[in-house]
């Protein structure tokens, strides 16, 4: 009977995603559900007979099963495979019938299996064809969009989800579930943020990180703590002190955590002064706390970049100065430390400056002169001036369609008791 | 005319630091003279400064302590006298509040006006100074003429200063300002102190506030003839308060018009022939005696009850002026000879340097080994271009913000706890 009921919905998957028929195709397999649940091997023959691009819709919701069986004897290298085909190649008009929560299930729950497998890099190139095809334009921002980076992330292979962390967000696929949603939009950003840290790119960091601490709340996350160190700790390396959330911050957040994180309000404060002692002094303090969050290689690269600052501000007051006499202002061991550091900012045209070694003098220069003239400084400001431009564009746009948006209007429409006239519309907020 | 297009407020704000400097104790007393401190004062002034010299400076607290007990009431004060005193005060209590009541349901404005301002009186006689605040504060809907008008403001900000609320200083004494009449009625007898008494009221509340250079200019128009509420600020108050904020607002030239040149404020400055001196030598450029006088005073100053807390900011920025002139007519200018004038020594100089070049203040760079100061050439295109791109690029990352903000507003994201979200969906 077992077989029969199998053969049967067999055919009724290839017969309704032929005709598009995907109402009645749902209907008849969750009939069929718990007789598929039982026997896995089944499953495979069914999954096997099945063409993925063709009946989409079919092979996910057997495989969507499968996966949620999770028994012992399971083979994860076939499902692996089996994930693969489907993600490459299934059909780009049947995903939108797929419930798309059960999707996000999948993929997170794929994701992570391959991680605890040590297989990460596995998934990375089907996820991305998968991404682009439930996408409905390039810039929208997809639940999954987490589940790369954090593939990426455990893969140590971080290159492909760049491309996607680069685009400037215009919308969002919704897992219809809110609390989703949320916890998968947190995710992306803090993510987003670990790669952007582990290429070196400190103000994207930044941003993504401060995007993910200035959500909007009524309760703390977890994943907002964390993004809140890791953020006091990259503001520092950027603009080598603690820089204020913006206004927009939750009060949550506001009265919460500079009292939560004091040991790195501390280190930050210290460090904000310039004073690299303190902040050695603060580091050792709170070693510990930072190691246990496993954000002291973070807090490593902000001392070594204290005493790049601490160089870089003398250059601003000196025009020469002793090595030793250096040595002891950035708090170096021994003029023949700060004289190395010193030739490695040469060499990187962090700083203009010339050894004399006859009398031991560091003469420092003022940037050559050519460079606010140079073709490349006026390509940059051109291409930032596009950027400026093309931002003001999109934000007219976005201002004029809130404009005309209905529940917007109500909500202004209520504000203004006895009611609103056209004109202090286009008047007063938005021409 | 407000732009249409000004984008929304997403400015990344700084946080002010609201702390406090630490008050200082101060234990020599070499350069300074107990009755010179309280010399002056009436009423509660008195009192409160006597009190506060004695919280701050231990070798004069004994003196201070039995100076205001002989300034409060040169009776015996114990348990009897204070029973008998606070009961009165009651009673008065009561019977003005009554009479205030039968003034209310007679409604005649004026006695209602004088019954608030008899209660607030006496509540402040009492030392309860916010209910008197109030009392005076209500009398206001009652006024009819500008002179009640001018009365009721300095009453408030008689009481305000009492409180140290600041802003409320500030907003009466611009409305007692803004009364069309004011300019007429300071002519009468009765009145003609107003204008200075508004003038240094809210110079002191500007200084409360941080705001030198104001209060300056507020100090620097008061009269000296109409200086007659010591119960509050003396000529002496006056004139170092001026003094010293002018020292750091003020410009060479300005301070040679303004201050030494002023023949109202010259009045004041007779008063504190240090201070005068101060000025003309920092004037003249004689820093190292206008300094070492200044660190004189200093400890006289710090038991000023208003002053204390921002002497040393006062003092830095002083001499951080200093220094700046010092340098500004030099492309070369020799660290040793600039020590000297200092009175300070070359590495320290150095130091001191450093901090105000990378602060901005002074813009110049330090040849160690030579031990020159050299002004600097600053490439105006160069800072021009880094300006500009500095300023684009935050444009760029608050609007990328904003629009990320639209779009997780629009979609509802907000972190809340699951189980919420369960009862949500059930």
């Amino acid at each position: 009977m077992a077989t029969n009921n199998l053969s049967n919905i067999s055919s009724d998957i290839r017969e309704l995603s032929e005709s598009g028929n995907f109402g009645a195709l749902k209907e008849k397999l969750q009939i069929a559900k718990p007789t598929l649940t039982e026997d896995h091997f089944n499953l495979d023959a069914l999954l096997a007979d099945l063409d993925v691009s063709r009946h989409s819709y079919g092979y996910f919701y057997l495989l969507h099963i499968k996966l949620m069986k999770n028994t012992a004897s399971m083979n994860w290298d076939s499902l692996f495979v089996q994930g693969k085909n489907f993600l490459t190649h299934c059909c780009k008009e049947q995903l939108p019938y797929c419930d798309i929560l059960l999707v996000t299930q999948f993929i997170g729950r794929m994701v992570d299996k391959l991680i605890e497998r040590g297989q990460a890099i596995r998934g990375i190139l089907p996820l991305i064809a998968f991404i682009r095809k439930i996408q409905n334009s390039p810039d929208e921002l997809t639940p999954i969009h987490c589940n790369l980076a954090k593939l990426c992330l455990a893969a140590k292979c971080l290159k492909p989800v760049v491309p996607f962390l680069d685009v400037d967000i215009t919308s969002l696929l919704s897992s219809l579930d809110p609390f989703v949603d949320t916890e998968r939009f947190l995710l992306y950003f803090y993510y987003g943020g670990m790669v952007y840290a582990a290429i070196k790119k400190w103000e994207l960091a930044l941003f993504y990180f401060e995007v993910v601490t200035t959500t909007p709340c009524h309760v703390l996350s977890r994943i907002m703590i964390e993004a809140y160190k890791k953020y006091i700790l990259i503001s520092l390396l950027v603009r080598g002190k603690y820089v204020p959330l913006p206004s927009y911050t939750s009060h949550l957040v506001n009265n919460n955590f500079k009292a939560m994180f004091k040991s790195y309000h501390d280190f930050a404060n210290a460090y904000a002064k310039n004073d690299a002692p303190k902040v050695l002094e603060s580091l050792n303090k709170n070693r510990e706390t930072m190691i246990e969050d496993s954000n002291y290689g973070l807090a490593k690269q902000c001392i070594q970049s204290l005493t790049r600052r601490n160089i870089l501000r003398l250059t601003k007051t000196f025009l020469t100065l002793s090595p030793a006499d250096m040595a002891d202002r950035v708090h170096l061991v021994n003029a023949n430390e700060a004289e190395l550091r010193l030739l490695r900012m040469i060499e990187e045209k962090d700083i203009f400056a010339t050894i004399n070694q006859q009398d031991g003098m560091i003469s420092f220069h003022d940037t050559p002169q050519d460079l606010g003239t140079s073709v490349s400084m006026l390509k940059d400001l051109e291409d930032n001036m596009a950027k400026c431009i093309n931002l003001d564009e999109r934000m007219q746009l976005m201002n004029h369609s809130l404009a005309v948006d209905k529940s917007f209007i109500r909500k202004t429409m209520r504000n203004h008791s006895g009611g609103l006239e056209e004109t202090s519309f286009t008047d007063g907020h938005f021409n | 005319m407000e732009d249409p297009y000004e984008p929304m407020q997403v400015d990344i704000q700084d946080n002010v630091d609201g702390e406090n400097e630490k008050e200082a104790i101060i234990s020599d007393i070499t350069e300074m003279e107990f009755d010179a401190l309280i010399a002056n004062y009436e009423g509660s002034a008195k009192i409160s400064r006597l009190i506060y010299v004695a919280d701050h400076c231990p070798p004069f607290k004994l003196e201070a302590l039995s100076a205001s007990t002989n300034a409060s009431k040169p009776i015996e004060i114990n348990k009897k006298w204070l029973d008998t005193t606070k009961r009165s005060a009651a009673i008065k209590t009561e019977t003005l509040e009554n009479d205030l009541k039968s003034f209310k349901s007679n409604s005649i404005k004026e006695s209602i006006r004088r019954g608030y301002n008899d209660l607030g009186d006496h509540q402040l006689s009492c030392g309860e100074i916010s209910l008197s605040l109030q009392s005076f504060i209500r009398a206001r809907d009652y006024c009819t003429s500008p002179r009640h008008i001018i009365n009721m403001c300095i009453s408030v900000i008689k009481t305000s200063i009492q409180q140290k609320s600041w802003t409320n200083v500030l907003s009466y004494a611009s409305k007692a300002e803004s009364i069309p009449e004011l300019e007429d009625i300071c002519k009468t007898d009765q009145y003609k102190n107003v204008k200075t008494f508004l003038n240094c009221t809210s110079g002191l509340a500007q200084l409360a506030q941080k705001r030198y250079q104001v209060a300056a200019r507020r100090f620097l128009e008061a009269n000296y003839e109409d200086c007659s509420f010591n119960e509050i600020l003396t000529a002496n108050n006056i004139a170092i308060y001026g003094g010293i904020c002018s020292l750091v607002s003020f410009d060479r030239k300005e301070l040679h018009s303004k201050v030494i040149c002023s023949s109202s404020f010259k009045l004041f400055l007779q008063a504190e022939p240090v201070l005068r001196d101060i000025i003309s030598q920092f004037y003249e450029a004689k820093y190292a005696a206008c300094l070492s006088s200044l660190e004189k005073l200093k400890n006289g100053l710090l038991l000023d009850i208003y002053l204390s807390s921002h002497i040393n900011t006062l003092y830095t920025m002083i001499r951080n002026k200093a220094l700046k002139q010092y340098c500004s007519p030099y492309v070369l200018a020799d660290l040793r000879r600039m020590a000297v004038a200092f009175n300070t020594t070359v590495p320290d100089l150095e130091n001191e340097l450093t901090a105000l070049i990378l602060d901005g203040f002074i813009d110049a760079r330090i040849d160690s080994h030579n031990k020159v100061l050299h002004a600097r050439d600053i490439d105006h295109r160069t800072s021009a271009f880094e300006k500009a791109l500095s300023v684009g690029k935050d444009y760029q990352r608050r609007m990328k913000a904003l629009m990320l903000r639209s779009i997780v507003l629009k979609n509802k994201i907000v972190v809340k706890t699951s189980s919420a979200e369960n009862e949500n969906n059930n």
